[in-house]
Protein backbone atom coordinates (compact mmCIF):
# COMPACT_ATOMS: atom_id res chain seq x y z
CA UNK A 1 0.00 0.00 0.00
CA UNK A 2 1.43 3.37 -0.94
CA UNK A 3 1.67 5.76 1.99
CA UNK A 4 3.00 8.84 0.20
CA UNK A 5 1.96 9.89 -3.29
CA UNK A 6 3.67 12.70 -5.14
CA UNK A 7 2.15 13.83 -8.42
CA UNK A 8 3.69 16.25 -10.94
CA UNK A 9 5.36 18.26 -8.20
CA UNK A 10 7.29 21.29 -9.45
CA UNK A 11 8.87 24.26 -7.76
CA UNK A 12 10.11 27.45 -9.36
CA UNK A 13 12.10 30.00 -7.41
CA UNK A 14 12.01 33.57 -8.61
CA UNK A 15 15.40 35.24 -8.53
CA UNK A 16 16.59 38.75 -9.32
CA UNK A 17 14.83 40.57 -12.20
CA UNK A 18 11.98 38.06 -11.97
CA UNK A 19 14.13 35.29 -13.44
CA UNK A 20 12.69 31.84 -12.68
CA UNK A 21 14.79 28.89 -11.62
CA UNK A 22 13.16 25.46 -11.63
CA UNK A 23 14.36 23.57 -8.54
CA UNK A 24 12.01 20.61 -9.00
CA UNK A 25 10.48 19.43 -12.23
CA UNK A 26 7.34 17.26 -12.43
CA UNK A 27 8.29 14.79 -9.73
CA UNK A 28 6.15 11.66 -9.57
CA UNK A 29 6.70 8.91 -7.04
CA UNK A 30 5.07 6.71 -4.45
CA UNK A 31 6.49 5.44 -1.19
CA UNK A 32 5.23 2.10 0.13
CA UNK A 33 4.24 1.47 3.72
CA UNK A 34 7.04 0.15 5.94
CA UNK A 35 9.88 0.69 3.49
CA UNK A 36 13.05 2.74 3.81
CA UNK A 37 12.96 4.85 0.70
CA UNK A 38 16.24 6.43 -0.35
CA UNK A 39 16.04 9.85 -1.96
CA UNK A 40 19.40 10.76 -3.38
CA UNK A 41 21.06 13.24 -5.60
CA UNK A 42 23.95 15.70 -5.67
CA UNK A 43 23.75 19.04 -3.89
CA UNK A 44 21.07 21.22 -5.47
CA UNK A 45 19.26 18.24 -7.01
CA UNK A 46 15.93 19.19 -5.38
CA UNK A 47 15.89 16.76 -2.43
CA UNK A 48 15.46 19.35 0.31
CA UNK A 49 13.02 21.31 -1.86
CA UNK A 50 10.83 18.18 -2.06
CA UNK A 51 10.98 17.69 1.70
CA UNK A 52 10.15 21.34 2.33
CA UNK A 53 7.11 21.07 0.07
CA UNK A 54 5.96 17.93 1.89
CA UNK A 55 6.20 19.84 5.18
CA UNK A 56 4.48 22.99 3.77
CA UNK A 57 7.58 25.03 4.59
CA UNK A 58 7.45 26.12 0.96
CA UNK A 59 4.57 25.87 -1.51
CA UNK A 60 4.75 24.03 -4.84
CA UNK A 61 4.42 25.92 -8.12
CA UNK A 62 2.35 23.00 -9.41
CA UNK A 63 1.48 19.42 -8.49
CA UNK A 64 0.27 17.81 -5.32
CA UNK A 65 1.16 15.23 -2.71
CA UNK A 66 -0.93 13.06 -0.40
CA UNK A 67 -0.10 11.14 2.73
CA UNK A 68 -2.43 8.20 3.37
CA UNK A 69 -4.74 9.79 0.78
CA UNK A 70 -4.97 12.94 2.87
CA UNK A 71 -3.93 16.43 1.83
CA UNK A 72 -0.59 17.45 3.35
CA UNK A 73 -2.07 20.22 5.54
CA UNK A 74 -4.44 17.72 7.09
CA UNK A 75 -1.71 15.08 7.50
CA UNK A 76 0.51 17.61 9.28
CA UNK A 77 -2.29 18.66 11.60
CA UNK A 78 -2.90 15.00 12.41
CA UNK A 79 0.82 14.65 13.23
CA UNK A 80 1.34 11.87 10.71
CA UNK A 81 4.75 13.15 9.64
CA UNK A 82 7.95 13.22 11.71
CA UNK A 83 10.81 15.32 10.42
CA UNK A 84 14.46 15.63 11.17
CA UNK A 85 16.24 18.48 9.36
CA UNK A 86 19.73 18.48 7.90
CA UNK A 87 22.35 19.81 10.36
CA UNK A 88 19.69 20.27 13.00
CA UNK A 89 19.92 23.34 15.19
CA UNK A 90 17.47 23.08 18.01
CA UNK A 91 16.62 25.33 20.93
CA UNK A 92 19.98 25.27 22.65
CA UNK A 93 18.70 26.71 25.92
CA UNK A 94 16.48 23.67 26.55
CA UNK A 95 17.61 20.43 28.15
CA UNK A 96 17.01 17.20 26.21
CA UNK A 97 14.10 16.40 28.47
CA UNK A 98 12.48 19.86 28.12
CA UNK A 99 13.06 19.82 24.37
CA UNK A 100 11.11 16.60 23.83
CA UNK A 101 8.33 17.66 26.19
CA UNK A 102 8.02 20.93 24.25
CA UNK A 103 7.50 19.09 20.96
CA UNK A 104 5.14 16.60 22.59
CA UNK A 105 2.97 19.41 23.97
CA UNK A 106 3.13 21.20 20.63
CA UNK A 107 1.52 18.18 19.04
CA UNK A 108 -1.25 18.13 21.63
CA UNK A 109 0.06 15.38 23.91
CA UNK A 110 -1.15 16.02 27.50
CA UNK A 111 1.56 17.06 29.99
CA UNK A 112 1.75 13.69 31.85
CA UNK A 113 1.89 11.70 28.63
CA UNK A 114 4.49 14.11 27.25
CA UNK A 115 6.79 13.27 30.14
CA UNK A 116 6.31 9.53 29.61
CA UNK A 117 6.94 9.84 25.87
CA UNK A 118 10.05 11.95 26.43
CA UNK A 119 11.39 9.41 28.96
CA UNK A 120 10.81 6.50 26.59
CA UNK A 121 12.37 8.23 23.56
CA UNK A 122 15.40 9.41 25.50
CA UNK A 123 16.06 5.76 26.30
CA UNK A 124 15.42 4.65 22.70
CA UNK A 125 17.99 7.11 21.31
CA UNK A 126 20.44 6.46 24.15
CA UNK A 127 20.32 9.93 25.71
CA UNK A 128 18.83 9.02 29.07
CA UNK A 129 22.07 10.08 30.78
CA UNK A 130 21.92 13.54 29.14
CA UNK A 131 18.27 14.34 29.84
CA UNK A 132 19.15 17.29 32.10
CA UNK A 133 21.99 18.58 29.91
CA UNK A 134 21.29 21.61 27.75
CA UNK A 135 21.35 20.96 24.00
CA UNK A 136 24.06 23.63 23.69
CA UNK A 137 26.37 21.16 25.48
CA UNK A 138 25.46 18.19 23.25
CA UNK A 139 27.90 16.73 20.71
CA UNK A 140 26.86 16.62 17.04
CA UNK A 141 25.92 12.95 17.34
CA UNK A 142 23.80 13.66 20.40
CA UNK A 143 22.01 16.53 18.59
CA UNK A 144 21.23 14.15 15.72
CA UNK A 145 19.87 11.56 18.15
CA UNK A 146 17.68 14.09 19.99
CA UNK A 147 16.51 15.27 16.55
CA UNK A 148 15.46 11.74 15.72
CA UNK A 149 13.64 11.47 19.05
CA UNK A 150 11.85 14.74 18.28
CA UNK A 151 10.74 13.38 14.91
CA UNK A 152 9.34 10.29 16.64
CA UNK A 153 7.47 12.07 19.41
CA UNK A 154 4.07 11.84 17.70
CA UNK A 155 4.58 8.25 16.63
CA UNK A 156 4.30 9.33 12.95
CA UNK A 157 3.53 7.02 10.05
CA UNK A 158 6.11 8.69 7.84
CA UNK A 159 9.54 9.82 8.95
CA UNK A 160 11.35 12.35 6.77
CA UNK A 161 15.09 12.28 7.48
CA UNK A 162 17.09 14.94 5.66
CA UNK A 163 20.79 13.99 5.60
CA UNK A 164 20.58 12.42 9.07
CA UNK A 165 24.21 11.32 9.09
CA UNK A 166 25.74 14.49 7.77
CA UNK A 167 28.88 15.43 9.70
CA UNK A 168 28.80 12.40 12.02
CA UNK A 169 31.87 10.29 12.80
CA UNK A 170 31.83 6.54 11.92
CA UNK A 171 30.56 5.55 15.38
CA UNK A 172 27.81 8.17 15.28
CA UNK A 173 26.78 6.99 11.80
CA UNK A 174 26.62 3.40 12.91
CA UNK A 175 24.44 4.37 15.88
CA UNK A 176 22.01 6.26 13.66
CA UNK A 177 21.98 3.36 11.16
CA UNK A 178 21.11 0.95 13.97
CA UNK A 179 18.32 3.27 15.10
CA UNK A 180 16.92 3.44 11.58
CA UNK A 181 17.01 -0.38 11.34
CA UNK A 182 15.20 -0.54 14.66
CA UNK A 183 12.52 1.84 13.33
CA UNK A 184 12.07 -0.31 10.23
CA UNK A 185 11.42 -3.30 12.48
CA UNK A 186 8.72 -1.20 14.13
CA UNK A 187 7.13 -0.88 10.65
CA UNK A 188 7.86 2.83 10.26
CA UNK A 189 8.03 4.21 6.74
CA UNK A 190 11.22 6.20 6.30
CA UNK A 191 11.96 8.73 3.58
CA UNK A 192 15.72 8.88 3.74
CA UNK A 193 17.26 11.81 1.97
CA UNK A 194 21.03 11.73 1.51
CA UNK A 195 23.94 12.07 -0.84
CA UNK A 196 26.03 9.59 1.16
CA UNK A 197 25.61 6.61 -1.13
CA UNK A 198 27.09 3.96 1.16
CA UNK A 199 24.40 4.75 3.75
CA UNK A 200 21.63 4.56 1.16
CA UNK A 201 22.97 1.23 -0.14
CA UNK A 202 23.11 -0.22 3.36
CA UNK A 203 19.71 0.98 4.51
CA UNK A 204 17.29 1.40 1.64
CA UNK A 205 15.18 -1.01 -0.33
CA UNK A 206 14.01 1.36 -3.05
CA UNK A 207 15.61 4.56 -4.20
CA UNK A 208 14.92 7.57 -6.37
CA UNK A 209 17.80 9.49 -7.92
CA UNK A 210 17.29 13.16 -8.53
CA UNK A 211 19.48 15.45 -10.60
CA UNK A 212 18.89 19.14 -11.36
CA UNK A 213 15.30 18.81 -10.23
CA UNK A 214 14.53 15.81 -12.46
CA UNK A 215 13.90 12.22 -11.43
CA UNK A 216 16.54 10.20 -13.28
CA UNK A 217 16.02 6.74 -11.77
CA UNK A 218 13.48 4.98 -9.57
CA UNK A 219 13.68 1.34 -8.48
CA UNK A 220 15.04 -1.13 -5.94
CA UNK A 221 18.74 -0.97 -5.10
CA UNK A 222 19.14 -4.48 -6.59
CA UNK A 223 17.42 -3.55 -9.87
CA UNK A 224 19.55 -0.46 -10.21
CA UNK A 225 22.82 -2.23 -9.47
CA UNK A 226 21.93 -5.17 -11.73
CA UNK A 227 21.20 -2.76 -14.57
CA UNK A 228 24.86 -1.70 -14.56
CA UNK A 229 27.86 -3.69 -15.85
CA UNK A 230 28.84 -6.76 -13.77
CA UNK A 231 31.97 -8.88 -13.65
CA UNK A 232 33.43 -11.82 -11.73
CA UNK A 233 36.46 -11.71 -9.46
CA UNK A 234 38.43 -14.96 -8.98
CA UNK A 235 41.08 -15.07 -6.22
CA UNK A 236 43.89 -17.59 -5.65
CA UNK A 237 46.51 -18.12 -2.91
CA UNK A 238 50.22 -18.71 -3.64
CA UNK A 239 50.34 -19.00 -7.42
CA UNK A 240 53.51 -20.21 -9.14
CA UNK A 241 55.05 -17.68 -11.58
CA UNK A 242 54.08 -19.93 -14.54
CA UNK A 243 50.43 -20.20 -13.49
CA UNK A 244 50.29 -16.45 -12.78
CA UNK A 245 51.61 -15.72 -16.27
CA UNK A 246 49.15 -18.12 -17.90
CA UNK A 247 46.11 -16.81 -15.98
CA UNK A 248 47.12 -13.20 -16.62
CA UNK A 249 46.91 -13.86 -20.33
CA UNK A 250 43.43 -15.37 -19.98
CA UNK A 251 41.92 -12.83 -17.54
CA UNK A 252 40.46 -9.41 -18.31
CA UNK A 253 42.47 -7.91 -15.46
CA UNK A 254 44.80 -8.86 -12.64
CA UNK A 255 45.74 -7.40 -9.24
CA UNK A 256 47.40 -8.48 -6.00
CA UNK A 257 46.42 -7.54 -2.45
CA UNK A 258 48.12 -9.02 0.64
CA UNK A 259 49.47 -12.15 -1.06
CA UNK A 260 46.13 -12.89 -2.78
CA UNK A 261 45.97 -12.62 -6.57
CA UNK A 262 42.64 -11.43 -8.02
CA UNK A 263 41.65 -11.99 -11.64
CA UNK A 264 38.77 -10.26 -13.38
CA UNK A 265 36.51 -12.35 -15.62
CA UNK A 266 33.88 -10.85 -17.90
CA UNK A 267 31.21 -13.55 -17.30
CA UNK A 268 30.55 -16.84 -15.53
CA UNK A 269 32.05 -19.08 -18.28
CA UNK A 270 35.14 -16.94 -18.40
CA UNK A 271 35.52 -17.22 -14.61
CA UNK A 272 35.06 -21.03 -14.71
CA UNK A 273 37.76 -21.34 -17.36
CA UNK A 274 40.16 -19.40 -15.14
CA UNK A 275 39.38 -21.67 -12.18
CA UNK A 276 39.81 -24.88 -14.21
CA UNK A 277 43.13 -23.70 -15.65
CA UNK A 278 44.49 -22.76 -12.22
CA UNK A 279 43.31 -25.94 -10.51
CA UNK A 280 44.85 -28.11 -13.26
CA UNK A 281 48.18 -26.59 -12.22
CA UNK A 282 47.60 -27.25 -8.52
CA UNK A 283 46.62 -23.72 -7.49
CA UNK A 284 44.22 -23.25 -4.53
CA UNK A 285 40.98 -21.28 -5.20
CA UNK A 286 40.28 -18.76 -2.47
CA UNK A 287 37.12 -17.04 -3.71
CA UNK A 288 34.92 -16.50 -6.77
CA UNK A 289 32.33 -13.74 -6.57
CA UNK A 290 29.99 -11.69 -8.72
CA UNK A 291 30.72 -7.95 -8.50
CA UNK A 292 27.80 -5.71 -9.44
CA UNK A 293 29.55 -2.41 -8.86
CA UNK A 294 28.51 -0.04 -6.13
CA UNK A 295 25.75 2.50 -5.98
CA UNK A 296 28.45 5.13 -6.05
CA UNK A 297 29.76 3.83 -9.38
CA UNK A 298 26.21 3.79 -10.76
CA UNK A 299 25.53 7.28 -9.44
CA UNK A 300 28.72 8.76 -10.87
CA UNK A 301 27.99 7.09 -14.21
CA UNK A 302 24.34 8.24 -14.38
CA UNK A 303 24.56 11.68 -12.84
CA UNK A 304 28.05 12.44 -14.15
CA UNK A 305 27.00 11.67 -17.75
CA UNK A 306 24.23 14.26 -17.50
CA UNK A 307 26.48 17.09 -16.28
CA UNK B 1 -4.79 27.78 21.65
CA UNK B 2 -2.66 25.13 23.41
CA UNK B 3 -0.08 25.29 20.64
CA UNK B 4 0.06 29.09 20.89
CA UNK B 5 0.65 28.86 24.66
CA UNK B 6 3.28 26.11 24.25
CA UNK B 7 5.20 28.30 21.79
CA UNK B 8 4.67 31.33 24.07
CA UNK B 9 6.09 29.60 27.17
CA UNK B 10 9.03 28.31 25.14
CA UNK B 11 9.74 31.83 23.86
CA UNK B 12 9.56 33.17 27.42
CA UNK B 13 11.91 30.44 28.62
CA UNK B 14 14.32 31.21 25.77
CA UNK B 15 14.35 34.94 26.56
CA UNK B 16 14.84 34.62 30.31
CA UNK B 17 17.66 32.12 29.79
CA UNK B 18 19.33 34.57 27.42
CA UNK B 19 22.33 36.38 28.91
CA UNK B 20 21.20 39.64 27.27
CA UNK B 21 18.10 39.61 29.51
CA UNK B 22 20.19 39.47 32.68
CA UNK B 23 22.65 42.08 31.44
CA UNK B 24 19.75 44.47 30.78
CA UNK B 25 18.20 43.77 34.20
CA UNK B 26 21.57 44.40 35.93
CA UNK B 27 22.05 47.68 34.05
CA UNK B 28 18.51 48.76 34.81
CA UNK B 29 18.95 47.99 38.51
CA UNK B 30 22.20 49.99 38.38
CA UNK B 31 20.26 52.94 36.97
CA UNK B 32 17.71 52.66 39.78
CA UNK B 33 20.60 52.85 42.24
CA UNK B 34 21.79 55.96 40.38
CA UNK B 35 18.33 57.46 40.94
CA UNK B 36 18.83 56.81 44.65
CA UNK B 37 22.21 58.53 44.60
CA UNK B 38 20.89 61.56 42.72
CA UNK B 39 17.98 61.79 45.14
CA UNK B 40 20.43 61.85 48.06
CA UNK B 41 22.34 64.72 46.45
CA UNK B 42 19.30 66.82 45.58
CA UNK B 43 17.61 69.24 47.93
CA UNK B 44 13.86 68.80 48.31
CA UNK B 45 13.49 67.22 44.85
CA UNK B 46 14.37 63.70 45.95
CA UNK B 47 10.87 62.23 45.45
CA UNK B 48 10.62 63.62 41.91
CA UNK B 49 14.15 62.49 41.01
CA UNK B 50 13.61 58.92 42.18
CA UNK B 51 10.36 58.65 40.22
CA UNK B 52 11.66 60.44 37.14
CA UNK B 53 14.97 58.56 36.84
CA UNK B 54 13.38 55.29 37.98
CA UNK B 55 10.60 55.38 35.38
CA UNK B 56 13.04 56.50 32.69
CA UNK B 57 15.29 53.52 33.49
CA UNK B 58 12.35 51.13 33.15
CA UNK B 59 11.25 52.79 29.90
CA UNK B 60 14.67 52.75 28.27
CA UNK B 61 15.61 49.22 29.24
CA UNK B 62 12.15 47.92 28.39
CA UNK B 63 12.49 49.54 24.98
CA UNK B 64 15.99 48.12 24.47
CA UNK B 65 14.73 44.63 25.31
CA UNK B 66 11.65 44.97 23.11
CA UNK B 67 13.62 46.22 20.12
CA UNK B 68 16.92 44.35 20.24
CA UNK B 69 15.62 40.96 21.37
CA UNK B 70 12.25 41.37 19.63
CA UNK B 71 13.77 41.88 16.17
CA UNK B 72 15.59 38.54 16.45
CA UNK B 73 12.51 36.58 17.46
CA UNK B 74 11.32 35.48 14.02
CA UNK B 75 14.59 36.06 12.18
CA UNK B 76 16.49 33.57 14.38
CA UNK B 77 13.82 30.91 13.90
CA UNK B 78 14.09 31.31 10.12
CA UNK B 79 17.86 31.62 10.04
CA UNK B 80 18.48 28.58 12.24
CA UNK B 81 15.54 26.72 10.68
CA UNK B 82 14.01 25.83 14.03
CA UNK B 83 10.71 26.91 12.49
CA UNK B 84 10.83 23.86 10.17
CA UNK B 85 10.30 21.38 12.97
CA UNK B 86 7.63 23.61 14.54
CA UNK B 87 5.63 23.68 11.29
CA UNK B 88 6.27 19.94 10.79
CA UNK B 89 4.81 19.38 14.27
CA UNK B 90 1.47 20.62 12.98
CA UNK B 91 1.55 24.18 14.36
CA UNK B 92 0.20 26.67 11.84
CA UNK B 93 2.01 29.85 10.95
CA UNK B 94 -0.48 32.11 12.74
CA UNK B 95 -0.11 30.03 15.90
CA UNK B 96 3.65 30.44 15.62
CA UNK B 97 3.49 34.24 15.24
CA UNK B 98 0.94 34.65 18.03
CA UNK B 99 2.93 32.32 20.32
CA UNK B 100 6.17 34.21 19.72
CA UNK B 101 4.42 37.52 20.37
CA UNK B 102 2.73 36.37 23.59
CA UNK B 103 5.92 34.75 24.89
CA UNK B 104 7.96 37.85 24.30
CA UNK B 105 5.31 40.13 25.76
CA UNK B 106 5.41 37.92 28.87
CA UNK B 107 9.18 38.44 29.01
CA UNK B 108 8.95 42.23 28.78
CA UNK B 109 6.14 42.15 31.38
CA UNK B 110 8.36 40.11 33.70
CA UNK B 111 11.21 42.61 33.31
CA UNK B 112 8.95 45.62 33.90
CA UNK B 113 7.36 43.82 36.88
CA UNK B 114 10.75 43.11 38.49
CA UNK B 115 12.00 46.66 37.93
CA UNK B 116 8.66 48.21 38.91
CA UNK B 117 8.73 46.20 42.14
CA UNK B 118 12.27 47.43 42.89
CA UNK B 119 11.29 51.04 42.17
CA UNK B 120 8.19 50.78 44.38
CA UNK B 121 10.31 49.24 47.17
CA UNK B 122 12.79 52.15 46.93
CA UNK B 123 9.96 54.69 47.02
CA UNK B 124 8.23 52.92 49.92
CA UNK B 125 11.37 53.10 52.05
CA UNK B 126 12.37 56.62 51.02
CA UNK B 127 11.31 59.25 53.60
CA UNK B 128 8.69 61.66 52.27
CA UNK B 129 8.03 59.61 49.15
CA UNK B 130 5.07 57.37 48.47
CA UNK B 131 3.69 55.06 45.83
CA UNK B 132 0.89 56.83 43.97
CA UNK B 133 -1.79 55.28 41.71
CA UNK B 134 -0.40 57.33 38.80
CA UNK B 135 2.96 55.54 39.24
CA UNK B 136 1.29 52.13 38.94
CA UNK B 137 -0.77 53.39 35.99
CA UNK B 138 2.41 54.67 34.31
CA UNK B 139 3.95 51.18 34.55
CA UNK B 140 0.80 49.54 33.18
CA UNK B 141 0.52 52.04 30.30
CA UNK B 142 4.19 51.49 29.50
CA UNK B 143 3.44 47.78 29.05
CA UNK B 144 0.76 48.63 26.51
CA UNK B 145 3.23 50.85 24.67
CA UNK B 146 5.68 47.93 24.60
CA UNK B 147 2.91 45.72 23.24
CA UNK B 148 2.74 47.95 20.14
CA UNK B 149 6.55 48.18 19.86
CA UNK B 150 6.85 44.36 19.99
CA UNK B 151 4.15 44.18 17.31
CA UNK B 152 6.34 46.37 15.07
CA UNK B 153 9.50 44.41 15.92
CA UNK B 154 7.82 41.09 15.00
CA UNK B 155 6.33 42.52 11.81
CA UNK B 156 9.70 43.82 10.60
CA UNK B 157 11.67 40.76 11.72
CA UNK B 158 9.35 38.51 9.70
CA UNK B 159 10.72 39.88 6.43
CA UNK B 160 13.98 41.74 7.08
CA UNK B 161 17.32 41.45 8.85
CA UNK B 162 17.65 42.21 12.58
CA UNK B 163 19.60 45.44 11.96
CA UNK B 164 17.05 46.82 9.50
CA UNK B 165 14.19 45.64 11.73
CA UNK B 166 15.72 47.43 14.74
CA UNK B 167 16.14 50.65 12.73
CA UNK B 168 12.56 50.49 11.44
CA UNK B 169 11.13 49.66 14.87
CA UNK B 170 13.02 52.52 16.52
CA UNK B 171 11.83 54.86 13.76
CA UNK B 172 8.25 53.84 14.44
CA UNK B 173 8.81 54.39 18.17
CA UNK B 174 10.21 57.89 17.55
CA UNK B 175 7.44 58.79 15.11
CA UNK B 176 4.87 57.38 17.55
CA UNK B 177 6.13 59.74 20.24
CA UNK B 178 6.10 62.70 17.85
CA UNK B 179 2.58 61.95 16.69
CA UNK B 180 0.98 65.23 17.84
CA UNK B 181 3.89 67.24 16.43
CA UNK B 182 3.55 65.46 13.06
CA UNK B 183 0.03 66.81 12.65
CA UNK B 184 1.17 70.31 13.61
CA UNK B 185 4.15 70.18 11.21
CA UNK B 186 1.89 68.85 8.49
CA UNK B 187 -0.43 71.87 8.87
CA UNK B 188 2.50 74.29 8.85
CA UNK B 189 4.08 72.70 5.76
CA UNK B 190 0.76 72.67 3.97
CA UNK B 191 0.42 76.40 4.62
CA UNK B 192 3.98 76.99 3.40
CA UNK B 193 3.30 75.26 0.10
CA UNK B 194 4.85 71.79 0.62
CA UNK B 195 1.77 69.60 0.15
CA UNK B 196 3.71 66.38 -0.61
CA UNK B 197 5.74 66.43 2.61
CA UNK B 198 2.67 67.60 4.51
CA UNK B 199 0.69 64.62 3.14
CA UNK B 200 3.53 62.27 4.07
CA UNK B 201 3.61 63.54 7.65
CA UNK B 202 -0.18 63.35 7.85
CA UNK B 203 -0.04 59.78 6.52
CA UNK B 204 2.52 58.82 9.18
CA UNK B 205 0.30 60.44 11.82
CA UNK B 206 -2.56 58.16 10.81
CA UNK B 207 -0.49 54.99 10.24
CA UNK B 208 1.82 54.97 13.29
CA UNK B 209 0.00 54.65 16.64
CA UNK B 210 0.33 57.60 18.99
CA UNK B 211 2.73 56.27 21.64
CA UNK B 212 2.85 59.51 23.59
CA UNK B 213 -0.56 58.52 24.99
CA UNK B 214 1.28 55.98 27.16
CA UNK B 215 3.72 58.48 28.63
CA UNK B 216 2.34 59.97 31.87
CA UNK B 217 5.69 60.52 33.55
CA UNK B 218 5.01 64.22 34.04
CA UNK B 219 1.80 63.41 35.91
CA UNK B 220 3.65 60.90 38.11
CA UNK B 221 6.55 63.24 38.88
CA UNK B 222 4.38 66.28 39.65
CA UNK B 223 1.98 64.23 41.82
CA UNK B 224 -1.04 65.01 39.77
CA UNK B 225 -4.11 63.16 40.89
CA UNK B 226 -5.05 60.15 38.78
CA UNK B 227 -8.50 61.67 38.25
CA UNK B 228 -6.96 64.59 36.33
CA UNK B 229 -5.82 62.24 33.60
CA UNK B 230 -9.45 61.77 32.65
CA UNK B 231 -11.34 58.64 31.85
CA UNK B 232 -9.96 58.58 28.30
CA UNK B 233 -6.80 57.04 29.76
CA UNK B 234 -8.80 53.84 30.17
CA UNK B 235 -9.30 53.69 26.41
CA UNK B 236 -5.58 53.71 25.71
CA UNK B 237 -5.11 49.99 26.46
CA UNK B 238 -7.95 49.18 24.05
CA UNK B 239 -6.25 51.35 21.41
CA UNK B 240 -2.97 49.45 22.03
CA UNK B 241 -4.65 46.05 21.73
CA UNK B 242 -6.33 47.08 18.44
CA UNK B 243 -3.10 48.53 16.99
CA UNK B 244 -1.14 45.40 17.97
CA UNK B 245 -3.85 43.14 16.53
CA UNK B 246 -3.58 44.96 13.19
CA UNK B 247 0.23 44.66 13.21
CA UNK B 248 0.03 40.92 14.00
CA UNK B 249 -2.60 40.42 11.34
CA UNK B 250 -0.36 42.02 8.71
CA UNK B 251 2.54 39.82 9.92
CA UNK B 252 0.43 36.66 9.75
CA UNK B 253 -0.95 37.43 6.28
CA UNK B 254 2.52 38.06 4.82
CA UNK B 255 4.02 35.12 6.74
CA UNK B 256 1.28 32.71 5.70
CA UNK B 257 2.18 32.68 2.02
CA UNK B 258 5.91 32.98 2.36
CA UNK B 259 8.39 30.32 1.26
CA UNK B 260 11.01 29.74 3.93
CA UNK B 261 14.43 29.46 2.29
Amino acid sequence: MSILRIQNLSKDYVGGWGRKHRALNNLNLEVEEGEIFGFLGPNGAGKTTTIKILLRIIFPSSGKAWLLDKELDEALKMHKIGYMPENPYFYRFLTGDEFLKFYAQLTGVPREDAKKKADRLLKVVGLDHARRTRISDYSKGMVTRIGLAQALITDPVLLLLDEPMSGLDPIGRKEIRNLIHQLKEEKKTIFFCSHILADIEMLCHRIAILNKGNLVKLGTVKEILDSGPTHYTVSFDDLSPETLAQLSQLAAGVGEYGGVTNFTATDHDHARKLVETAQAQGARLREMRLDRGTLEEYFVREVGSRE
Amino acid sequence: MNKVLTIAFNTYKEAVRNKVFYILVVFAVGLLMLALLLATLSLGEDDRIIKDVGLSAINWFGLLLAVFVGVNLIYDELDKRTIYTIIASGATRWQFILGKFLGFFMTVTAMVAVMGFLLCTLIAFWPGSNITPTLILALILFLFEMMIVIGFAILFSSFSTPVLSAVLTLMCWIIGHLSEDLLEWSKQLSDKGSPAVAALLKGLYYIIPNLELYNIKQEVVYREDIGQLGYTVLLHPIYAVCATAILLLITIVTFNWRDFK
